[in-house]
């Protein structure tokens, strides 16, 4: 209780920073690992009370030490504890350096904040998971399969992969979570660069903030943000991989960097493959026998009929591919970084069924592709001391088109009949194109005041056009919708009591032009409007023990309208002038505390959540017209909790168990209709949301089993969501209640690796019960598969 | 401080096991509201999270109906309000899936009797020619279309009907009325345009069409014709807007706003029975009466008089509607009902005819209930009241 008076004494008085009477010795020094300085690596002397970390250039420094024998302990999770004796004469200032070895080389434990940078920002004040990725580099596991392994995330699949996917952060999700790589908006370079698509080896680890948004991140999130890091090392790797599994599943991917250390010069390439064939087996669906037949036309459908069968989906490939490559050269004083680099990506995709698995599709195509340009700009100590300017700017081009100009009723068994009165989706024939020039520019400009005071500013400019239009009408669109969004965030950052308290303030100022040329009342006027949001938070965090923190963490933030929302999208969205942007108060509070007993090393996390969200957009479609129009309809408030235990065993085991719960019930008072009574709905729980779902993670490996520099390593991972009522819970007769059932699926896989990780062979199963598996209104999932994966890395 | 985080840990644990054993709860079995003469379509939830029910109705003129553990889901079978019941049975055609169904409500739950392949059109509108042909009318291709069902077996015919051919500006039909009588089918119809570009300033073609069509061949025998009006009514798979009464005669009426044609009034149509004209001497024209009102949907009440849904003026559909009392057979108004506003749905199928007696559903703005209202007293009267905050009704059926 004292402790916690005094935290708020220290938070509200805001005026500590009482420097310490000098007169004794004083060590300092840089500690280091095989790829440069480490951060936040903690430096004790034993049995006294002295200790402090180390800061971005893995530098630390103990001032008024009284002279004396000391024993150093030098510790961060993820590598060798190292301990050294030191003697500091009265008035010296001893200067020592360490080098730290790495324990895990490929530890497979997802969230375990094994490196130095996931445990800095895991000990930031923001709820956030951070995910190295590193770890999980030899398995064929993509950046959305693996978040979704992680607390509080629920990716839900609409099938195999490439599939549409829904990603929400503590039951906020679609537009209100925000994805980017490095900090850049990740479809800013196009839209095949998905969380679904990116194969684990092109990042180096995951950052996954829940409601509450570091200014950084520039840009309306409201639900929350993933930031996908890429390696930022200067030096020489390569790292190649391919992987093959059932259902034709291919996936590469390339990562290099080349560095002439000479005259700094850097050469950058990323790229990835994905195809499949995603011809999973649908188990008991609705397929059709009977009719006149010709092959597999049902030129007359009297007389047919459904019975149930298992067949396999028939028109799900799917082919991705990417390419980005960037060239610039580093650390010279006029800036530690700068880059140039351009890219493309292209995604083909059939497509086999609408929202529901009882609406098949048999021609129905995506495609898209996007170039990219982009420049990278950075420099710490920019005129002074402590200013660091990161810049970035892109311009790109994506293109987004949908194919449905078969006038044919598809079955499961591949059979069609080809007198429907509509399109496949239901429309008019159709080559809708999405034509989407970007402009993007972001700064964030840093300043260190001293080891306590830092500012951030950072502004995001993005201006996007929409071209919409039907290609088998017309070439162009004469009205294309133009959304110009600016983000400035400003926050200001204290770091207290020894870097034990850590209070990050913070606002964001959103500001948003729209603008769409439209026909009223047959004349041409240009519909424009802008609109500014002030939203602002704080993030707090202090160490009780250097083990044990307590987290809390609060944002008002924003989810703005769109262009198309606002203004329609010139085919089937209507524009709705009077539509607000979502806004929504979030709030996280959390523990953690990490035990170490010889070889066993524990973690603990547990946070509670609350969002408080209004004024949700949602295109509500016309029943007879068909076309959507989008309006604040409606309101949600979640709480929830969740929670993650970790263990390992030096190298030999880890176990990861998390759990989420969140209660999302609606807040939306009224209907349509007119009406002075609450809707029913008010203050139920929210239907079709998984509420209770957990993972369990065991890896056990050893090194050197199978001959020297190697190590062999088994992983099995359950997933578990609980079931879940289809509608809303109060209402219906209890009879025919439908509810999405509860559901466990296992995965295992091996790897092993030679030569201290040069080449590495993983086999993986994944749904190894082949249990009918779904995320959205029965949409079945892929059944029992298998993978595996060959890996060459050199660094 | 060891013990503060042990405990701190069995506190966790503790919430964990609660949350596990709570949520553990299997949806349970519940009470059956027995055979209903009467049903419900319901609306609750605000999007995406909009949730449609059946409700039995024991009884229209007393007591209250609840969605609360009542009630069978149509979620993930059929999930739309244009349903067509007769006998207790409801027939759906989802136009996405391409599916034409049967269902009926068994103990709270939504049975599927079948369900068939069904893509040739999506409906408009319906006619039944006995209790076990239903005749169904809709566009596919754009072209009009129809299919004749045996409900009892769910077995179809299909085929395509010569209607005026779309003129030019325009690229599609818009299906009305349907109705059978004497052995020939009545259709209307008219032609709408998709780009929505100009909306709501669409383009309208100034012309209603009847097709007479007789129904042992599916042909279409005659064509009629009519400019002061557009929009010879809504689709009936939602609500109706026409009759033949106890004489033969037809009577239909139209919605030009409805057909987005902002100039037009809603006009009441005759053809006589043993004619195939639209009746010359016959015009009534309810907006003229009402203050420029429009009518969705009309239901017939007996002695050549029907109840009208009226909206009010203006070039919304989405509006406040009223009920009221017309003279159909003489083409004349005869009285407002002195009803709460009705602020529901556009298309409700708000009426139940029985013994002599209208049965009214109205969506107030305070308390919903179905009303009775007795012509031949001139008397109006609360019955059943939906309670528990119900977002739509959008139909009340008779079952039997």
């Amino acid at each position: 209780m004292f402790r916690f008076k005094l935290l708020l004494i220290i938070i509200f008085s805001f005026h500590l920073s009482i420097a310490q009477a000098q007169q004794n010795s004083s060590l300092s020094g840089i500690i280091t690992d095989s790829s440069g300085p480490l951060s936040g690596a903690s430096v004790i002397f034993k049995g006294t009370k002295m200790g402090t970390t180390t800061n971005s250039s893995g530098y630390f420094e103990f001032t008024g030490v009284a002279p004396g024998t000391y024993t150093v302990v030098i510790s961060i999770m993820g590598f060798e504890t190292q301990q050294k004796q030191v003697s500091l004469k009265a008035g010296e200032k001893l200067n020592v350096n360490f080098s730290l070895k790495s324990t895990s080389q490929q530890m497979h434990d997802v969230n375990v904040t094994g490196k130095t940078a996931t445990q800095k920002i895991k000990e930031s004040g923001f709820a956030v998971n951070a995910i190295d990725t590193k770890k999980l580099a030899n398995t064929t596991a993509d950046l959305s399969q693996i978040l979704n392994r992680s607390t509080g995330v629920r990716v839900r699949e609409q099938g195999g992969l490439g599939s549409d996917f829904k990603f929400s952060i503590n039951g906020l999700s679609g537009k209100q979570v925000k994805f980017f790589i490095d900090g850049i908006p990740m479809d800013v370079m196009g839209s095949a660069i998905t969380l679904n698509n990116i194969p684990v080896n092109l990042a180096d680890r995951l950052e996954v903030y829940k409601g509450v948004v570091p200014v950084t991140l520039g840009a309306d999130a409201m639900g929350g943000a993933v930031n996908v890091i890429t390696n930022q090392n200067v030096n020489n790797y390569l790292d190649v991989s391919h992987s093959y599994g059932s259902f034709a599943t291919n996936r590469s991917a390339l990562l290099g960097q080349f560095v002439d250390k000479k005259t700094g010069i850097v050469v950058k390439a990323s790229g990835f493959f994905n195809y499949s064939k995603n011809n999973y087996l649908m188990k008991d669906v609705d397929v059709v026998v009977g009719g006149v037949r010709n092959g597999k036309e049902i030129t007359d459908l009297n007389g047919a009929d459904y019975v149930k069968a298992d067949v396999r989906r028939f028109h799900d490939d799917y082919r991705s591919v990417s390419g980005q490559l960037e060239a610039g050269v580093t650390n010279k004083s006029w800036a530690d970084v700068l880059f140039v680099g351009a890219g493309y990506n292209r995604v083909d995709q059939e497509l086999q069924t609408g929202f529901e698995q009882d609406i098949v599709y048999g021609m129905v195509t995506r495609a898209s592709n996007a170039k990219n340009l982009t420049l990278r700009y950075k420099k710490d100590n920019l005129f002074t001391k402590g200013l660091s300017l990161t810049a970035f700017a892109a311009k790109s081009k994506d293109t987004y088109i949908t194919t449905d100009t078969a006038t044919r009723l598809y079955f499961w068994d591949g059979s069609y009949s080809p007198d429907r009165g509509t399109t496949e989706m239901n429309n008019i024939k159709n080559i809708t194109h999405m034509v989407r020039p970007r402009t993007y520019a972001m700064a964030n400009a840093s300043y260190t005041i001293n080891s306590e005071h830092s500012f951030n500013l950072n502004y995001t400019l993005d201006h996007l056009k929409n071209r919409n239009f039907n290609a088998l009408v017309t070439d162009h669109d004469d009205m294309p919708g133009l959304l110009r969004k600016q983000i400035a965030g400003f926050a200001y950052q204290q770091d207290l009591l020894d870097k034990r308290l850590v209070n990050t303030a913070f606002v964001k100022y959103y500001h948003l032009g729209l603008e769409r040329n439209k026909y009223i009342n047959a004349v041409l006027t240009k519909l424009d409007t802008t609109f500014s949001n002030l939203g602002y938070g704080i993030a707090t965090r202090y160490k009780i023990l250097p083990d044990l923190g307590i987290k809390a963490s609060f944002e008002h933030a924003y989810r703005l309208q769109e262009a198309e929302e606002m203004f329609g999208d010139g085919l089937n969205v209507q524009g709705n002038p009077d539509l607000r942007p979502e806004n929504s108060d979030n709030v996280n509070l959390g523990a953690y505390y990490g035990l170490t007993i010889g070889k066993s090393r524990f973690f603990i996390e547990a946070s509670g959540f609350y969002r408080n969200a209004q004024d949700f957009i949602a295109p509500l479609p016309d029943q007879r017209t068909k076309v959507i129009k989008n309006q604040n309809v409606s309101a949600v408030r979640i709480t929830g909790f969740e929670s993650e235990l970790r263990y390992a065993y030096d190298q030999l085991i880890t176990v990861n168990l998390n759990l989420t719960y969140q209660n999302a019930i609606s807040t939306t008072q009224y209907g349509r209709t007119e009406s002075i009574n609450y809707e029913s709905t008010y203050l139920n729980k929210l239907p079709n949301q998984p509420f209770l779902f957990g993972n369990a993670d065991f890896t056990i490996g050893k090194d050197n089993l199978l001959g020297k520099n190697t190590r062999i390593q088994f992983n099995w991972l359950t997933q578990y969501v609980n079931w879940f009522y289809l509608t809303w819970e109060g209402s219906g007769s209890l009879n025919g209640k439908q509810f999405v059932p509860t559901q466990f699926i296992h995965n295992a896989s091996v790897n092993y690796a030679l030569q201290n990780g040069k080449y590495n062979l993983s086999a993986e199963c994944r749904n190894l019960t082949d249990v009918v598996a779904f995320d959205n209104y029965s949409v079945q999932k892929p059944g029992r598969s298998f993978a595996v994966k060959l890996r060459y890395f050199i660094h | 401080m060891k013990k503060y985080i042990s405990s701190a840990i069995k506190a966790i644990a503790l919430v964990l096991l609660i949350v596990v054993i709570n949520s553990c709860k299997k949806p349970a079995g519940g009470s059956d509201q027995g055979e209903t003469k009467y049903s419900a379509v319901l609306c609750i939830g605000s999007w995406p999270n909009t949730a449609y029910y059946i409700a039995g109705i024991g009884s229209l003129t007393s007591g209250t109906i609840s969605l609360a553990n009542n009630g069978a889901e149509m979620t993930g079978k059929v999930y739309a309000q244009d349903i067509i019941q007769r006998d207790g049975f409801y027939y759906h055609a989802n136009a996405s899936s391409g599916k034409l169904g049967k269902y009926h409500v068994e103990n709270g739950v939504l049975v599927t009797d079948k369900e068939i392949p069904f893509s040739w059109l999506e409906w408009s509108s319906y006619a039944w020619e006995d209790a076990s042909t239903l005749v169904i009318f809709g566009v596919g291709n754009n072209e009009g279309r129809y299919a004749v069902v045996n409900v009892d077996r769910m077995a179809i015919k299909t085929g395509k009907l010569s209607l005026k051919s779309i003129p030019t500006g325009f690229d599609g039909y818009n299906i009305g009325f349907a109705q059978y009588s004497a052995n020939k089918l009545y259709l209307g119809y008219g032609f709408s345009s998709t780009d929505f570009t100009k909306y709501p300033n669409m383009p309208v073609y100034q012309e209603s069409l009847v097709a007479i069509i007789d129904y042992a061949t599916m042909t279409v025998e005659k064509s009629l014709s009519d400019t002061r009006t557009t929009g010879l009514g809504g689709p009936n798979v939602y609500a109706p807007s026409s009759f033949v009464d106890e004489l033969g005669d037809l009577y239909f009426i139209s919605d030009p706003v409805n057909n987005y044609d902002y100039n037009s009034p809603s006009v009441m149509y005759r053809i006589k029975s043993g004619t195939t004209v639209i009746d010359p001497t016959y015009f009534f024209n309810f907006s003229a009466v009402t203050n420029n009102e429009m009518v969705p949907a009309m239901w017939y009440i007996g002695n050549g008089k029907a109840i009208v849904r009226s909206r009010i003026a203006g070039q919304s559909i989405d509006t406040d509607h009223y009920f009221c009392i017309v003279d159909a057979r003489n083409g004349s108004f005869i009285k407002k009902l002195n009803l709460p506003v009705d602020k529901g749905e556009r298309m409700v199928n708000a009426v139940i005819v029985e013994d002599g007696k209208v049965f009214i559903a109205v969506n107030s703005a305070d308390k919903d209930y179905i009303w009775q209202y007795n012509p031949a007293t001139d008397e109006l009267t609360k019955g059943v009241e939906f309670i528990g905050g119900i977002d739509y009704i959008l139909r009340i059926e008779k079952l039997k």
